[in-house]
């Protein structure tokens, strides 16, 4: 049974006064599924104890039917990218994956036909005796894509894996989570929209330790529709109008400003357009207190 | 074995392990070397000749040497004291001068051990403390030099027993231990640390391999590899040995097993309270306090530098002599020597508990912070 099943779980930490994850009920089954949310939104805790590495203050949650308290277990079918992920520099690439197999329990005489294996996977068989340090941004993620699927895992969770990846690193990293994800769970955690866009239409949204929402990008985007709508002002009004709306996108030509605004209810001037994922997450954010989404 | 192998090649290659092997391989051929030449396949003959220091039990031989040194730091008004193992010198007022004077006198008149420390007693608070004159320091007069028959016996037993190369064997053991009992604490503080300067520590601690299995694994590289630069000095020990004592029936096992059964235990426990450190503390706390172990040790040691082993984590033999006191205490080194080595197992026990928790999100480092105003 490939599923992640997480019932109620909430997270305090000792001195904080919210909590960083609250009573959070999600199910996610295998493929891609996209973790959206701010920064402090509550994911990187949500990742840190699906991984084992951090304890829930109440809620469970099963892991392809093994429940999260059976550590050992867990750890042996999940692969984890953490954000931020490092090597020790002066390793080469092939030493540190076979580092990282050993500590997965990869049994010695599979290591490394395995390692070349990941190594031509996420392209880095030419790279396979650099140095880490000697690795640019977006190879030192695809190394930590390699390592986290050493093990095989039924389930791969990646932390903020495309955080200042150039462009066209993004795209490669985005279409390797997808190839890996059509035989595991893999469970993307982003606070940019275009990754999940790019990889996935199954998403759950986190914010302030709350899941706002869980469920397709189209019907979050069904959600935001009548509210996101088209118009044109001078560039002098643009300032005030910031204030009272959420405009999630402007292109200044001359004195005249074309922007795509939020707000709750039609607007005389203003046309009524199909709202974008970025625009329906922006919504669902911004819903319960901005101006612009409460007309 | 690959993982050790892996360990053992990241450990040597670090810059802090190359600065230990230095400082190392100095210290001990610095201390050692000039000490090794021809002189201990002479046997002694002459009855006038003054030969080494060995330990007594002789207490007026005790009284003699403390009240010689005494009556002559007043004499010059130059005593010395060793606060925290760093020697100090004090001169004292007339009046205090006056005092001691009558607490010199007053320990003339000393017929026990207990009453000559009740007599100095008083000396070693107008010095300020931490003097040869308190009643725990005394004991480092209780040396004499050996007399012919002694200096026979003696040799004797570096000819036989010892077989030259284990007298030298305990001096460098005496002086490795010194290093080692400090220099691996910070190595390793540094080579753990290097795991949260790569930020590597989620991706490893998430991982399937049991904690136990990885601490001893990382904990068994970094000993072979600190155990590097203490071989090596055995090893150009020994052969300046072989070179000076061409034909002499030496042992070639003596250095390496001064290596493994008085210095071993030492760097087994310096290196587990750094790895103890590292998981208590996550930074560089833990080698303040060996630190202050390490001065601890030394000064204690101090008082009997020639042959004083009881429960000191760096046993002192700092003397090419004082033979017989080895052997004679030989059981009392090796209960010392498995009792460190025991040690190091509960620190090492210790980590693998703390790293679990650290591991699960349940213990995040004890850190000291100054106290609020």
């Amino acid at each position: 049974m490939d599923t992640i099943q997480i019932n109620h779980l909430t997270k305090h930490y000792r001195g904080k006064d919210t909590p960083a994850l609250n009573d959070v009920s999600l199910t996610i089954s295998a493929g891609m599924f996209g973790l959206l949310g701010k920064n402090g939104a509550g994911k990187s805790t949500l990742m840190r104890i699906l991984t084992t590495l951090d304890q829930a203050t109440a809620g469970s949650i099963q892991m392809c039917g093994i429940p999260i308290t059976q550590r050992a277990a867990i750890r042996a079918q999940v692969g984890y990218l953490p954000q931020n992920f490092g090597f020790y520099p002066t390793m080469t690439v092939s030493d540190a994956l076979t580092y990282l197999a050993i500590l997965a329990h990869v049994p010695a005489r599979d290591q490394q036909r395995r390692i070349a294996r990941l190594l031509a996977q996420v392209n880095l068989t030419k790279q396979a005796r650099t140095k880490v340090k000697a690795l640019s941004g977006g190879m030192r993620q695809r190394l930590g894509i390699a390592q986290a699927l050493v093990n095989q895992p039924k389930v791969l969770i990646v932390d903020e894996p495309t955080a200042g990846l150039d462009p066209e690193e993004r795209i490669r990293f985005r279409n390797l989570l997808a190839e890996f994800a059509q035989e595991r769970i893999v469970l993307l955690s982003t606070h940019i929209v275009s990754d999940i866009e790019a990889t996935t239409n199954r998403i759950g949204v986190l914010d302030q330790g709350h899941l706002l929402f869980t469920g397709t990008t189209a019907q979050l985007q069904t959600q935001a529709a009548g509210h996101v709508f088209a118009s044109s002002l001078s560039v002098a009004e643009l300032s005030a109008f910031k204030a009272r709306y959420e405009i999630s996108e402007q292109i200044v030509q001359g004195d005249t400003a074309h922007i795509r605004f939020l707000a709750t209810a039609a607007m005389p001037g203003a046309s009524t357009v199909a709202p974008t994922l970025e625009e329906a997450y922006l919504y669902l954010q911004s819903r319960p207190t901005r101006q612009g989404v409460r007309q | 074995m690959k993982l050790f192998w892996l360990e053992f090649k990241r450990f040597t290659t670090s810059l802090a392990f190359v600065l230990y092997t230095l400082v190392t391989v100095g210290f001990i051929l610095l201390n050692v070397w000039p000490m090794i030449d021809r002189g201990l396949a002479t046997a002694p003959v002459n009855p006038t000749a003054r030969y080494d220091l060995i330990t007594t039990t002789d207490f007026h031989a005790l009284k003699t040497n403390a009240l010689d040194q005494l009556k002559e730091e007043h004499a010059d008004d130059a005593y010395v004291t060793y606060p925290f193992g760093f020697a100090k010198n004090v001169t004292l007022t007339a009046g205090a001068q006056v005092k001691v004077e009558q607490a010199l006198n007053q320990a003339r008149q000393a017929d026990t051990r207990r009453g000559l420390e009740k007599a100095l007693g008083p000396v070693d608070q107008l010095l300020g403390g931490h003097s040869d004159y308190q009643a725990a320091n005394l004991q480092r007069f209780a040396v004499r030099p050996m007399t012919l028959a002694e200096a026979r016996r003696d040799h004797t037993l570096i000819m036989r027993k010892d077989r030259i190369t284990g007298t030298y064997a305990r001096l460098f053991a005496d002086i490795a231990s010194i290093i080692v009992c400090i220099l691996p604490t910070i190595v390793i503080i540094a080579y753990c640390y290097a795991d949260r300067r790569a930020q590597i520590r989620p991706t490893m601690q998430a991982k399937a391999m049991g904690t136990p299995k990885w601490l001893v694994t990382r904990y068994a590289a970094s000993v072979a590899g600190l155990l590097i630069p203490v071989l090596m000095t055995a090893l150009l020990l020994l052969g300046r040995v072989i070179l000076l004592y061409p034909g002499a029936a030496l042992d070639y096992w003596a250095f390496f097993k001064a290596a493994g059964f008085w210095v071993l235990p030492t760097l087994l426990v310096s290196t587990a309270v750094g790895f103890l450190s590292d998981a208590l503390f996550s930074n560089f706390t833990g080698f303040a306090l060996q630190i202050g172990w390490w001065l601890i040790t030394m000064m204690i040691g101090a008082h009997q530098v020639i042959g004083n082993y009881g429960w000191l984590l760096i046993p002192r033999h700092n003397s090419l002599h004082n033979v017989s006191f080895f052997y004679a205490h030989y059981s009392e080194l090796a209960i010392n020597r498995l009792g460190y080595t025991l040690l190091a197992i509960v620190f090492l026990g210790l980590t693998m508990v703390l790293m679990n928790l650290q591991r699960e999100g349940k213990y995040r480092g004890f850190h000291l912070r100054p106290a609020r105003r």
